[in-house]
């Protein structure tokens, strides 16, 4: 376990990882060094991420190990994270799977805190949205409208301000 | 209707139960018109998103809009306030109870905006032309009931403050028992004198959330700044002030910079007030504190406090910013403030425009920007001569730590030019460069266009106002490059043969986005391929 966590993991180092459902990935010990929980499972016997299944997981690390040259970013910086929206065409592809998945994927990146796929799959939710009508936006996600019409109606006035222009 | 939002997150989706962090990530993807639709998805999402859409309550350039904002926000006067907008003569509405306290969940305000939404909103409801004083009456209540009603309440941009707003401001910032939630106010362009600055100077000592306050443009005088100087020392939250075009005068910008010592203010702009420092007092007030930006800018500060600053900056430790732009530094104080990059190691920004700076030691130029650790650096409107360019190209000659040079309205010439053109051909550092009005001439034409060809990191390039002429190998140039977005080359006699060369190299190059040609001789038929090239790539700002 000590080994995993050094920085100077070179190329051929693999680490063992087990999901939930007892899948075994064998994977790049670069990628458990840059996301550090991933580190808390490796090489255990019977250690298994709790909640990720391998299906999931597969994807996750998938992602990683794609991503495994880009620079490491300081988060934080919220105001420019919002101005780019903009999705690489890999990363679009990877995520052009269906909506269960997504979410998955966005839990999993979340409990494992990796931040970028975090931020990736949470933007794509957001682009789902995208000018969509508030009824298109229900039956994307399948969401049931539990306003009354006077309620809804009052609510579109208080905020009109806001509304498309 | 109102309730914590956390409890509900769970089933927001119903195929996932995404917590409440990954909701809020996705939803400051989307703009306000975006988040107005999922407002409206069901009450769920609409709990979470309230305070999230009116956090940032603006709509830039659209009145209508505005005005129902301000429908909106007249609303949730109470009636203490309702009764003050009657005394306007103007009837507050009935109306049933908003679905949501809005007003709670701002944090930033603009008084622009607010200004603009009364005036429609009176218009509107046929007040006719409503006068400053009654917008500005109306837009005090407003925001008074901001202040008292939001928790979140961090930014107020409250520029064009009247009188009475600001008496009315300070009393409340003066109650104990106001709970106070601002980090930046933003008084610029208010015609505050010291009168008025010193009651709010006053207020500020025991204020402990402030940290930016800005009043710029203003009218404090020696007095205010003295006023100021004293909230420095007491405050304990303030790092930012900006007192810019205050008529401040040396007592009072004196009187600043002593009350820096063990202050906590990181960044001070004292530009355009008329200060001249004594020969020593400058020394001890910055030698003793924790400033990092300090904006020194239009003042007259002479080459004797040219050098005393010169002296402090060697062994400054935290000062990145540094702005003596159009003072009086001379050959003297230019040459001091340039030795002292060699030994400081932190200013990333030096701005010494225009100081009727010449530098006879050309090793020590090149020594220094060599050795700094500067990014930015303008030594634009100075007396910099053809050695001095050659001294600056020899340092680009290897990569450096500056992005960024700006080197307008000097003496360049052809000589300097060319160097420095064959400096960019290795250099892969530099970003953007600035050599407008240099007498650089026509000999160099050909260094810039292989300049151009081989340099592959120059995003922006002035070489205006030259006599290059040279269309012919710029073209050339531009075929060939693909990193620059922002070019100048207009004033240049370039004649229509070179605009010719132009119009063929931009329909090869690709990342162009700001081409100026302007002035440069061409004559009617090229224009119009000139026009051609803009019609057919309209992601070029093109201008001949």
């Amino acid at each position: 376990m000590d080994n995993g966590t050094s920085n100077s993991a070179s190329e051929n180092e693999t680490i063992t990882l087990k999901s939930c459902d007892g899948i075994e990935f064998h994977i790049d010990a670069r990628i458990a060094n840059r996301y550090t929980l991933l580190n808390n499972w490796n090489g255990g016997e019977s250690a298994c991420i709790p909640n990720v299944n391998g299906k999931v997981l597969e994807k996750v690390l998938e992602w990683c190990e794609h991503h495994i040259n880009d620079p490491q970013l300081n988060c934080g910086d919220d105001d420019s994270r919002r101005r780019n929206t903009i999705i690489e065409e890999w990363d679009e592809n990877f995520l052009s799977c269906d909506q269960d998945m997504l979410f998955e994927i966005i839990l999993a990146a979340n409990y494992l805190e990796i931040k970028p796929l975090l931020d990736l799959g949470c933007k794509t939710v957001a682009n789902m949205m995208k000018s969509k009508s508030p009824e298109e936006i229900r039956s994307a996600f399948n969401i049931d409208n539990d306003y009354t019409p006077e309620e809804e109606e009052q609510f579109r006035k208080e905020n009109e301000w806001a509304e498309d222009y | 209707m109102v309730s914590s939002t956390t409890e509900l997150i769970t089933y927001c989706f119903p195929s996932a139960k995404l917590p409440t962090e990954s909701l809020l990530t996705i939803f400051s993807y989307l703009d306000h018109k975006n988040l107005f639709s999922c407002l409206l998805v069901n009450r769920q999402w609409c709990r979470i998103i309230t305070p999230i859409l009116w956090s940032h309550p603006t709509v830039p350039y659209n009145d209508r809009k505005l005005a129902n904002l301000i429908e909106i926000l007249i609303f949730e006067l109470n009636d203490d306030e309702k009764e003050a907008i009657n005394s306007f003569q103007i009837p507050s509405s009935i109306h049933s109870t908003l679905l949501f306290e809005y007003t709670k969940y701002i944090s930033l305000i603009n008084g622009n905006d607010l200004h603009k939404g009364i005036k429609y909103w009176l218009e509107i409801r046929n007040f006719g032309k409503p006068t400053l004083n009654l917008i500005n009456n109306i837009k005090w209540v407003l925001i008074k009931m901001i202040l008292r009603k939001s928790k979140v309440l961090i930014h107020l941009n409250y520029d064009g403050i009247d009188a009475k707003a600001m008496r009315g401001f300070v009393e409340i910032l003066n109650q104990t028992t106001t709970t106070f939630f601002l980090t930046s106010l933003n008084l610029e362009s208010s015609h505050l004198n010291s009168e008025a600055v010193k009651p709010l100077a006053v207020a500020l000592y025991a204020n402990n959330t402030l940290k930016f306050l800005n009043l710029k443009k203003n009218d404090i005088c020696c007095k205010g700044g003295v006023a100021l100087a004293e909230t420095i020392r007491q405050n304990k939250s303030l790092t930012s002030l900006n007192v810019e075009s205050n008529q401040i005068g040396t007592e009072g910008g004196e009187a600043l910079m002593d009350a820096l010592f063990r202050s906590n203010m990181t960044v001070l702009n004292l530009s355009t007030n008329s200060i001249r420092f004594g020969d020593s007092k400058v020394e001890p007030a910055l030698n003793n504190n924790y400033l990092t930006s300090l904006d020194l800018s239009s003042n007259g500060i002479d080459h004797n406090e040219g050098s005393i600053i010169g002296r402090v900056l060697r062994k400054h430790k935290f000062l990145t910013y540094l702005n003596l732009e159009n003072n009086h530094l001379g050959p003297k104080g230019g040459k001091s403030l340039i030795e002292a990059l060699i030994f400081n190691k932190t200013l990333k920004y030096l701005n010494l425009q225009n100081n009727t700076i010449s530098i006879n030691d050309n090793s020590l130029l090149e020594n220094s920007i060599k050795n700094s650790n500067l990014t930015y650096l303008n030594l634009g409107i100075n007396q910099l001569t053809a050695k001095n360019g050659r001294a600056i190209a020899k340092v680009l000659q290897k990569n450096t730590s500056i992005t960024s040079i700006d080197l307008f309205s000097n003496q360049i010439g052809t000589e300097g030019g060319k160097e420095i053109a064959r400096a960019l051909c290795v250099n892969t550092t530099l970003t953007s460069l600035d050599l407008y009005n240099n007498k650089i001439g026509a000999n160099s034409a050909q260094d810039f266009g292989v300049a151009l060809k081989t340099n592959y990191t120059l995003k922006s390039l002035n070489l205006s106002f030259n006599k290059i002429n040279g269309g012919n190998e710029l073209a050339d140039g531009v075929a060939n490059n693909s990193s620059l977005i922002n070019f100048n080359f207009s004033s240049n006699n370039i004649g229509s043969e070179g605009g010719r060369a132009f119009v063929n190299a931009l329909k090869i190059n690709k990342t162009l986005m700001f081409f100026d040609l302007s002035d440069n001789n061409i004559d009617i038929e090229v224009k119009r391929a000139l026009t051609d090239v803009r019609n057919t790539n309209t992601k070029i700002n093109l201008i001949f």
